[in-house]
C-alpha cells in the first residue's frame, strides 16, 4: 500500500541532491559519499554546531537538536521533551549533562528529567553551540556525561525580528474517516511563534525576546493516556517564555546579565508514576556572567545565577499535585593566569538549594561548596595536556571530580588524544526524586506507588578513560576513531516493573531501589567529515556501545540504549541563498526491560522492545529580500517508518515542518 | 531493516537520478535558459482525475483546474500551485468532498526537438479536502493531509511566449490508508519577465 509514497520519498530525497549537483557534475556525491565511507573515521571530542546548520536542519525548537547531536542517542514519550544519552550515558541516570548559556549553567531538570525546551534561549538568539562528549570541566563546573554550551549573539545595531512554524504529521484518516478504513485523527504540531528586538552598540547590547511553543500529542496510545487524566481538558502543551539579556563593556572587561520566565503546562511523563501528569512548570532564572582583565595575561572570570523551578497543580483526574517549589543559588569566580607554556585556573564556587512544599521535610535544602582548578600545559613540543579537580564539599561528605588529558600532535595532520576523569557525585547532585523522597518528600506514596529502598543514596562514582585518533587528510576530509570505557559504581537503580491497567490504559509499578550497583560500559565511534568546492559537506558517525561488566540490572538498564547509531548527514549549498540538507539515520533496537510484561497484558498495543528503524530526513532552506526573510521545510521520516523511541512513547509518522522568519537589522545575514 | 529498501526503492530511485544525470548533461550544452527567477510563467490546466487502490472504492474525482507559477531556479525549474477538483462519493454512506492540492514543485527541463520540451519533476504540499454536506459535524468538515507527487509534461512554445502544455502527474497523499491519484492535463502557459523588484526580492 505505501510502496507509492515510498518511490516518492526517496526520489524526493535523491531528487534534491541531484537538484543541487546536476549543473555541477552529480557524480561526485556518489563518488565523494562512497570516498568516505571507505575512509570512515571518528568521533572528536568536541563539536561546535553554528547557527547555518541549526537553519539548514530545520531545527525549530531547541529540543529538535537532538537531530544534530550525532553520537547521542535519543528518546522521547511526547516528541516534545527529550532524553539524551552521549557516550555510556543510561544506566547512570544520577547525573545529566549540563546546560551553560553564555558560560553561566541553567537548571532546567525537573527530579531529573531534562527538556533542552526549557533553557531560555530562542533558535534565533543562538550563535553557536557547544557539545562537548568527553568529561570535563567548564566555567566552574565539571560536566561528566556532556556538556551543552550555548553562546548567544551579540547583537550590532538595531534589529527586530520573528519567526513563526509549524508542522503536521501525516496519518491522519482523511476521507476514510467516514468508512470502515477509520482511524483516530493525528493533530497538528505547533504552531510556534517567537519575536524579539536587539540593540547593540560599540560597548553594550541589549536584546528582548519572546518565544511560544505549542504541542499536542500526535499518538493514539499517549492521547489516550492523557485524556485518561486530563480532567476534561483536551491535551495539549505549551511552552512561553519571556527573556531579557544586557552586556557591556565595563572595567576593562565585558559583562552580562539575564533574567528569564518560562512557563510550561506540560504532561509531565514522569516515569515514577508510570504516566503522564498535567503540570504547570515555571521556571525563573536570572544571572550574571563576565570577565575582567588583571593586567596582559590574567584575569577575573565569574558567573551567578539564580533559578527557581516550581511544579504546579494542574487540573486532573487524580488530584495529583506535585506542590513543589526549589530555589537554586549557583555561583563561582576563577582567576586565570595565561602563560606562554601554561594557563592556570583557580576558583571557588558555591551552590545553595532549598525547597519548598507542603509535605514535611527533615531537611528542606543544602549548601555546597567547590574549589577547583585547572590547567593546560604546553612546555613539550607536539604535545599539551589539561587537567581539571574539583572538590566539593557537602554537609556530610566530599566529591573529588578530576580530569586529564593528553594531546599528541603526531604530525601536523594527525592527532592522539587520551583522556582519563573520575568522579563522585553527592547525593544532594543526584537529581532524582529520590533524594528528597529520603527526605520526607512523599508525592510518590501519596499518590499510589509504593518506594521501598534497602540504603539511602550514597556518593555514586565513576571512571572513565577515552581514546581518539583524528586526521585531516588534506583540507577537504577529516576523521576521527574513538573508544571509550566508562565504568560505574555505588549506583542506586531503580527497578520498576510495570503493569499495565486496561481500564486506564496506563502503568504503574512499585519502585524498589537497589543499592550498590556497577557496571562497565565500553564503545566505539567511527567519523568522518569531507568537504567539496565549498559547497557539499558529508559528516557520518557510527556509535557502537555495550555493557561489558557489572550486574545484571546495571546491564539489563543499558539495553534501553540503542547499542548502534549511524548517521550520516549531507549539506550542498546550491547558491548563497539556497541550501539543501539531508539526513539518513540509523538506530538499532533497544530493549527497556521495565516493560517486559507490557505485550502480554495490553495484548500487543506496547512492547518492551523498541523496533530499529531506517530514516531519512530532507529539508531546504531559501533565503529572500536580501536575506532578511527565510523559508525552511523539513520532511521528517520520508521512508515512513514511523520510529518510536521509547515503549510507551509516540510513532512518528513522515511529518513536515515549515518555518518563516524575518529579522530586519542587525540580524540580517 | 525492512526488506522494501533494497528491492523496491533503491533500484527505481538510482535509475531516476542515473536518467536525470544523462539527459541533463546532454541538455546542457545546448540549453539556452533564463536565469534564476528571470522569468515567470502562468500556466491554467484542465486536469481529468482517477484514483488508484481502495479509494476509488468509494470516491470518483472529476475533472478539475490548476492554477500554477513556475520560475527558473538554481538549477531547473521552480513551481508553485493549487489544483482543485471535486471527489464524489460512489456512496451515500460517505460524502463527497472538494479537494485543493496547494503545492511548490521542482522539475528539470530538456528541450526536444522544434519547439516541444520535457520536463520532470517532484511535488510536496498538502491537500484540503472540504467535507460540505449536512451529515458530517461541522467540527469535521474539513481535514489537511501532507503529499508528495512525481509530475511530467511536455510543453509546445508558440507564438512568442504561450506554450501549450500536456501534463501527467502521479500523487500520493499521506492519509493513514493512502490515497493515490493519476492526473492528466491540459493547459496554456505564458511567459512573463519578472518584474526588476521581485526578481532582487527572490534571489
Amino acid at each position: 500500500m505505501r510502496t507509492g509514497v515510498r518511490l516518492i520519498a526517496c526520489t524526493v530525497f535523491w531528487g534534491c541532491a541531484a537538484a543541487g549537483v546536476l549543473p555541477r557534475g552529480c557524480v561526485a556525491v556518489g563518488a565523494l559519499s562512497s570516498w568516505c565511507a571507505a575512509a570512515n573515521a571518528g568521533a572528536l571530542e568536541r563539536r561546535v554546531i553554528h547557527p547555518d546548520e541549526i537553519r539548514e536542519a530545520g531545527v525549530t525548537r531547541l529540543s529538535d537538536l537532538v537531530f544534530l547531536f550525532d553520537d547521542w542517542a535519543p528518546s522521547t514519550v511526547d516528541g516534545f521533551s527529550w532524553e539524551m544519552a552521549p557516550r555510556g550515558g543510561a544506566a547512570d541516570l544520577s547525573a545529566s549533562w549540563v546546560v551553560l548559556v553564555d558560560s553561566v549553567r541553567v537548571d532546567t531538570d525537573r527530579f531529573g528529567y531534562s527538556s533542552l525546551n526549557l533553557v531560555p534561549v530562542h533558535v534565533s538568539e543562538i550563535d553557536s553551540i557547544e557539545v562537548t562528549r568527553l568529561p570535563v570541566m567548564s566555567h566552574g563546573e565539571f560536566a561528566q556525561n556532556g556538556l551543552i554550551h550555548f553562546h548567544t549573539r551579540r547583537p550590532a545595531g538595531y534589529g527586530i525580528g520573528g519567526t513563526a512554524s509549524t508542522g503536521n504529521e501525516s496519518g491522519d484518516p482523511g476521507p476514510y474517516a467516514y468508512t470502515g478504513y477509520a482511524t483516530p485523527n493525528v493533530d497538528r504540531i505547533g504552531p510556534d511563534y517567537a519575536a524579539y528586538g536587539e540593540y547593540g552598540g560599540d560597548d553594550a547590547w541589549v536584546r528582548a525576546v519572546f518565544h511560544r511553543h505549542r504541542h499536542y500529542p500526535t499518538d493514539e496510545s499517549v492521547l489516550v493516556r492523557n485524556f485518561g487524566i486530563a480532567a476534561g481538558e483536551y491535551p495539549q502543551m505549551t511552552l512561553i517564555t519571556g527573556s531579557g539579556s544586557f552586556g557591556g563593556n565595563l572595567l576593562g572587561g565585558s559583562h552580562r546579565a539575564f533574567a528569564a520566565g518560562t512557563r510550561f503546562d506540560d504532561y509531565f511523563f514522569f516515569k515514577p508514576y508510570g504516566r503522564e501528569i498535567p503540570v504547570r512548570s515555571r521556571l525563573t532564572t536570572g544571572g550574571i556572567s563576565g570577565r575582567v582583565p588583571l593586567g596582559e595575561r590574567a584575569g577575573i572570570e565569574y558567573r551567578a545565577a539564580y533559578t527557581q523551578q516550581e511544579i504546579e497543580h494542574r487540573p486532573n483526574s487524580f488530584d495529583l499535585d506535585f506542590d513543589w517549589r526549589e530555589e537554586r543559588w549557583r555561583g563561582s569566580a576563577e582567576v586565570s593566569l595565561d602563560g606562554s607554556a601554561l594557563r592556570q585556573r583557580y576558583g571557588a564556587g558555591f551552590e545553595s538549594v532549598r525547597s519548598k512544599t507542603g509535605y514535611a521535610l527533615s531537611k528542606c535544602g543544602y549548601d555546597l561548596a567547590d574549589i577547583y582548578a585547572g590547567w593546560d600545559l604546553f612546555a613539550i613540543e607536539d604535545h599539551s595536556q589539561r587537567a581539571g579537580v574539583r572538590l566539593t564539599a557537602g554537609e556530610e561528605r566530599t566529591a573529588l571530580e578530576a580530569f586529564a588529558a593528553e594531546r599528541w600532535r603526531a604530525s601536523p595532520s594527525h592527532r592522539f588524544d587520551l583522556t582519563a576523569s573520575y568522579a563522585e557525585t553527592l547525593p544532594e547532585r543526584d537529581g532524582r526524586i529520590w533524594y528528597w523522597d529520603e527526605r520526607g518528600y512523599r508525592f510518590l506514596e501519596d499518590s499510589g506507588v509504593d518506594v521501598s529502598r534497602d540504603k539511602t543514596i550514597g556518593t555514586a562514582r565513576r571512571w572513565s578513560v577515552d581514546a581518539a585518533w583524528s586526521a585531516d587528510f588534506g583540507s577537504r576530509f577529516a576523521g576521527a576513531a574513538a573508544a571509550w570505557y566508562r565504568a560505574s559504581s555505588n549506583l542506586v537503580l531503580e527497578e520498576q516493573r510495570f503493569q499495565f491497567d486496561s481500564f486506564e490504559q496506563a502503568f504503574g509499578a512499585p519502585v524498589r531501589l537497589v543499592a550498590d550497583q556497577e557496571g562497565g560500559v565500553a564503545g566505539g565511534e567511527l567519523s568522518f567529515e569531507a568537504r567539496a568546492a565549498g559547497v557539499l559537506k558529508l559528516c557520518g558517525v557510527y556509535r557502537f556501545e555495550k555493557p561489558v561488566t557489572g550486574d545484571e540490572m546495571f546491564r539489563l538498564r543499558c539495553d534501553a540504549v540503542p547499542r548502534h547509531l549511524f548517521r550520516q548527514t549531507a549539506s550542498y549549498a546550491v547558491a548563497p541563498n539556497f541550501k539543501l540538507w539531508a539526513r539518513l539515520n540509523y538506530t538499532s533496537a533497544a530493549e527497556w526491560h521495565d516493560y517486559d510484561d507490557a505485550e502480554a497484558q495490553s495484548d500487543g498495543l506496547y512492547r518492551a522492545k523498541v523496533d530499529p528503524f531506517v530514516t531519512i530526513d530532507a529539508a531546504a532552506v531559501k533565503w529572500l529580500w536580501e536575506r532578511r526573510l527565510k523559508g525552511s521545510i523539513l520532511f521528517r521520516d520520508l521512508l515512513r517508518q514511523a520510529p518510536r523511541y521509547h515503549p510507551i512513547g509516540a510513532a512518528f509518522d513522515t511529518s513536515v515542518f515549515v518555518e518563516i522568519e524575518v529579522g530586519i537589522g542587525s540580524q540580517e545575514r | 531493516m525492512k526488506p522494501f529498501l533494497l528491492s523496491k526503492i533503491v533500484p527505481p530511485a538510482a535509475l531516476l537520478v542515473l536518467l536525470s544525470f544523462l539527459l541533463a548533461g546532454s541538455s546542457l550544452a545546448a540549453a539556452q535558459k533564463p536565469g534564476v527567477f528571470e522569468t515567470i510563467d502562468v500556466e491554467l490546466d484542465v486536469v481529468a482525475s482517477a484514483a488508484l487502490g481502495s479509494f476509488e472504492d468509494y470516491w470518483s474525482p472529476s475533472a478539475g483546474g490548476r492554477l500554477e507559477l513556475s520560475s527558473p531556479f538554481y538549477a531547473g525549474v521552480i513551481r508553485a500551485g493549487g489544483h482543485l477538483f471535486d471527489n464524489g462519493s460512489s456512496s451515500e454512506d460517505v460524502p463527497s468532498f472538494v479537494g485543493l492540492w496547494g503545492y511548490l514543485g521542482w522539475s528539470y527541463e530538456w528541450p526536444l526537438p522544434g519547439r516541444f520540451a520535457w520536463s520532470a519533476g517532484l511535488q510536496t504540499g498538502v491537500m484540503y479536502m472540504d467535507f460540505d454536506e449536512e451529515a458530517v459535524p461541522e467540527a469535521r468538515q474539513d481535514e489537511t493531509e501532507l503529499g508528495f507527487a512525481l509530475d511530467s509534461r511536455i510543453r509546445y512554445a508558440f507564438a512568442g511566449s504561450w506554450s501549450f502544455v500536456v501534463t501527467g502527474e502521479y500523487r500520493v497523499i499521506l492519509t493513514d490508508r493512502e490515497i493515490e491519484y493519476v492526473f492528466g492535463g491540459v493547459g496554456l502557459s505564458r511567459t512573463f519577465a519578472t518584474p526588476k523588484w521581485l526578481r532582487e526580492f527572490l534571489e
